[in-house]
């Protein structure tokens, strides 16, 4: 084979990280990430202890360029596996994921959850501008990480909402099995770039958690906000916590409405949260009120628990997303789905899909 | 104990509970059929709050529970920090509608059969009802109550009274540039004069990065204290910052102004704060400031302790705070003002906790000066109105016992040390004397 024909497995770019970066972050809770490429996009998959999965489908046209040249078989070299399905080819590689997103936020402009309106972000990003491209490195350096460990507390839709800012750009190229991943970030074409060269790994088989949608015996689909704040809320020294969901008694529908609602209002509530800990315990409630949980489905009472540390991952993804789906099949395996707001994609006019964020949790054993 | 109040009065109350989170960490509730009290002192006992929030304050209050013939009062001990984190939160600010207080004791044998019931601890439950119906419950658990503390009672006689506002006083310590840090705990000292104020930063050579630290003194005339009736000038006293910190940015939130008292250096400094149905009182220990001369203290009970802070040998080494508090065992009755010993011997006393009980009631036998025995009960619990809020006919009680301050002679104290053979700075006498003349 001739040097000149290896086509990259991947190449991708974008001209601002911050959607990209928000999606990597919010699974960014372990030292390595499994990220696979398909045709449809990229998958990273991050495991934690064996119970905890969580995977962010980043569909190609969050990128502005993304071209996928499956490995052919004669370029896999030493690989014993080989994708044999007909569907799609895909490749998979382990990269440590929080390399990857400090080194999208080198200058400081991917941290998407603080937009212009931020004041503090604004007055440090004014010298900046005034100052030679070279020192933006520095400067950035220091905000950047202030930034990541800020919380997000505007809506996701700002994301976009300052057109005067910076952004960083990047570029992705990935030769093959055996090549490491390299990065190109840049702020302009004009201004100072940053080549990194990222080790990748094979990729070991991970931990797979199906959910079976037949045996699924609660399904709630509520505002992230929700249960962000519930999450927030809960005092972090607290080891478990618990989703309760109770069915929606119907009262008669000859009853006046108002009746129906006091009614439905003094049952059980629908949805509840309960976490322990040695402080305490604490509860709360949530009423089948269609402005807080937007869809609800259970059918017979269910209780699972899970360990808050696992559930407290998910706050990161939380923060970002729009609306979040809770599912729990009957062996307590819960599957949290969180919706990020669509992108504005340049190849797809305006029609991107959505991405989203998927974490599974396996339940905690009861005592009987 | 039930307690509800809505949004409008969660802003005073987390107020409350960051100032008593900034003083100490665990927090006392004592509800009684008044009043709701959250007191805490610091981890050296060397400064107490307490905020009392009158029933009014809620809107709906119940205590005990009258049908059973329950003791109308409920206490319990907390983590301040898991209280506060709890109500302080930003999305709970927003959408709070009311919330609901309940300590629920931990005996219940007659009890509902309400699932929430434990049975074993005592529990504080927080309710929070919030927009769309969602309903948040708190469950804490309440630690016993082991040891109920309070601080001592003033003596008014020669008490100096200040009053400023949050802002005057807030103004006045910013010009300091003291060492921020967890590890760092800066003393101002304070020179009262006739019309102006000196306000001194300690002095110590290094600090503890070993850097020279900058004094910085400043001058302010008496003009900007709404009330400034100086007992005896000069007064010099020093205290700790950290606490007086958390009062001043409570007093500055709510707008409220400080009334601070205080008598002699190294007796405790009281500042009240006076607000819409609730009230609050402050005590802070002080010192006398390192290299100076002045040496009052009357000491007549456990002089070891008292004489190791005395020595001035060491003019920089770090003083020990004096407790401002002592254990006691009742802690409801804040209305028996008889009770109070007027007496310049035992008002120090309640400074230092157990020795004082035994020295306290050799006096009454012999001397028969003391009011009466309750003293020697030493039960004193120790809300207790300052004497100038003594009703007429206990000050009479007072001053026939024959101690009333005013009254005492050098010649009749001297006598009564040396009876105990206590150790006594006659010149403090000498100068307590030249006040009563």
């Amino acid at each position: 084979m001739s040097q000149a024909e290896i086509l990259p497995v991947l190449k991708a770019s974008v001209h601002d990280v911050r959607y990209f970066s928000a999606l990597l972050r919010g699974v960014n809770f372990a030292n390595r990430a499994t990220v696979t490429v398909t045709e449809k996009g990229l998958l990273v998959v991050v495991e934690e202890s064996r119970t905890l999965l969580g995977t962010a489908y980043i569909f190609s046209d969050v990128f502005d360029e993304f071209i996928y040249n499956p490995e052919t078989p004669e370029n896999k070299g030493s690989q014993p596996e080989q994708p044999t399905d007909e569907e799609e080819l895909v490749s998979a590689f382990e990269i440590p994921l929080n390399n990857l997103l400090e080194l999208l936020n080198i200058f400081g402009t991917a941290g998407g959850s603080v937009s212009a309106k931020h004041g503090r972000f604004k007055a440090w990003q004014k010298p900046g501008d005034e100052l030679d491209d070279d020192d933006s490195d520095g400067g950035g350096e220091g905000e950047g990480d202030q930034q990541e460990g800020r919380a997000n507390k505007k809506k996701s839709g700002q994301f976009f909402g300052s057109g005067s800012e910076r952004k960083t750009g990047m570029r992705l190229t990935y030769i093959g099995p055996g090549y490491p991943l390299t990065v190109i970030v840049a702020e302009d074409a004009t201004g100072p770039t940053t080549t990194c060269e990222i080790a990748t790994f094979d990729a070991e088989s991970h931990l797979e958690l199906p959910f079976d949608s037949e045996q699924m015996v609660l399904k709630i689909i509520l505002k992230s906000s929700w249960l962000r704040d519930a999450l927030s809320e809960l005092d972090p020294s607290c080891d478990k916590l618990t989703f309760i969901g109770n069915p929606a008694s119907e009262p008669d529908a000859g009853l006046h409405p108002v009746k129906q609602r006091r009614i439905r209002m003094q049952d059980a509530p629908n949805f509840r949260i309960e976490a322990t800990g040695t402080f305490g315990n604490t509860e709360m409630d949530y009423p089948n009120d269609r402005d807080v949980l937007e869809s609800f489905e259970c059918e017979t009472p269910v209780k699972f628990s899970y360990r808050f540390s696992h559930i407290a991952r998910t706050i990161r993804a939380l923060q970002t997303s729009v609306k979040t789906s809770l599912r729990i099949d009957n062996e307590g395996l819960l599957s949290l789905q969180f919706l990020m707001p669509t992108p504005v994609s340049r190849m797809h006019q305006g029609k991107g899909t959505s991405n989203f964020i998927e974490f599974r949790c396996l339940a905690l054993e009861e005592d009987a | 104990m039930q307690a509800t109040f809505d949004a409008h009065a969660l802003k005073p109350f987390t107020r409350a509970l960051t100032c008593l989170s900034r003083y100490g960490e665990e927090l006392c509730i004592y509800a009684s059929s008044e009043t709701l009290s959250l007191f805490c002192t610091n981890s050296s006992k060397s400064a107490y709050c307490r905020f009392k929030f009158n029933k009014e304050f809620f809107s709906r209050y119940r205590v005990g529970d009258p049908a059973k013939g329950t003791n109308d009062s409920a206490m319990g001990q907390l983590m301040a920090k898991s209280l506060l984190s709890i109500l302080k939160h930003k999305t709970v600010e927003s959408t709070l509608e009311r919330c609901e207080i309940s300590i629920v004791e931990g005996v219940s044998s007659e009890e509902s059969t309400d699932e929430t019931q434990d049975g074993l601890e005592s529990k504080l439950i927080v309710r929070l009802h919030c927009r769309h119906s969602v309903i948040k419950t708190h469950k804490l658990l309440l630690l016993g109550s082991t040891s109920l503390i309070a601080p001592g009672v003033p003596d008014s006689s020669n008490e100096t009274l200040l009053r400023i506002g949050p802002r005057a006083i807030r103004d006045i310590i910013e010009q300091f540039s003291l060492p921020k840090g967890a590890k760092s705990d800066p003393q101002l000292i304070w020179t009262f004069a006739e019309a102006e104020v000196a306000v001194r930063s300690l002095e110590s050579s290094i600090d503890t990065r070993g850097k020279a630290q900058l004094a910085t003194e400043l001058f302010i005339s008496a003009d900007e204290f709404d009330l400034y009736n100086l007992y005896e000038a000069p007064t010099t006293i020093a205290f700790h910052l950290r606490e007086f910190n958390a009062t001043i940015a409570f007093a500055e939130l709510c707008g409220l102004g400080l009334d601070i008292r205080f008598t002699d250096p190294a007796e405790p400094l009281f500042i009240d704060v006076e607000g819409d149905n609730f009230e609050t009182l402050f005590v802070i220990s002080t010192s006398h400031p390192p290299n100076s001369s002045a040496q009052v203290r009357l000491a007549p009970s456990g002089p070891k302790k008292r004489l190791r802070e005395d020595t001035p040998a060491d003019s920089t080494r770090f003083r020990k705070p004096t407790k401002v508090v002592q254990s006691t065992t009742d802690l409801g009755q804040d209305t028996t003002p008889a009770r109070i010993a007027a007496s310049p011997l035992s008002m120090p006393l309640p400074q230092v906790a157990p020795t004082s009980v035994s020295q306290r009631s050799n006096f009454p036998q012999d001397q028969d000066v003391m009011t009466t025995s309750r003293l020697s009960q030493q039960k004193p619990p120790l809300f207790l109105p300052t004497p100038s809020q003594l009703s007429d006919s206990d000050k009479a009680v007072l001053r026939e016992s024959g101690l009333g301050i005013k009254h005492t002679s050098v010649e009749g104290c001297n006598e009564m040390f040396e009876t105990h053979g206590l150790e006594m700075n006659c010149k403090s006498i000498e100068l307590r004397a030249a006040w009563d003349g």
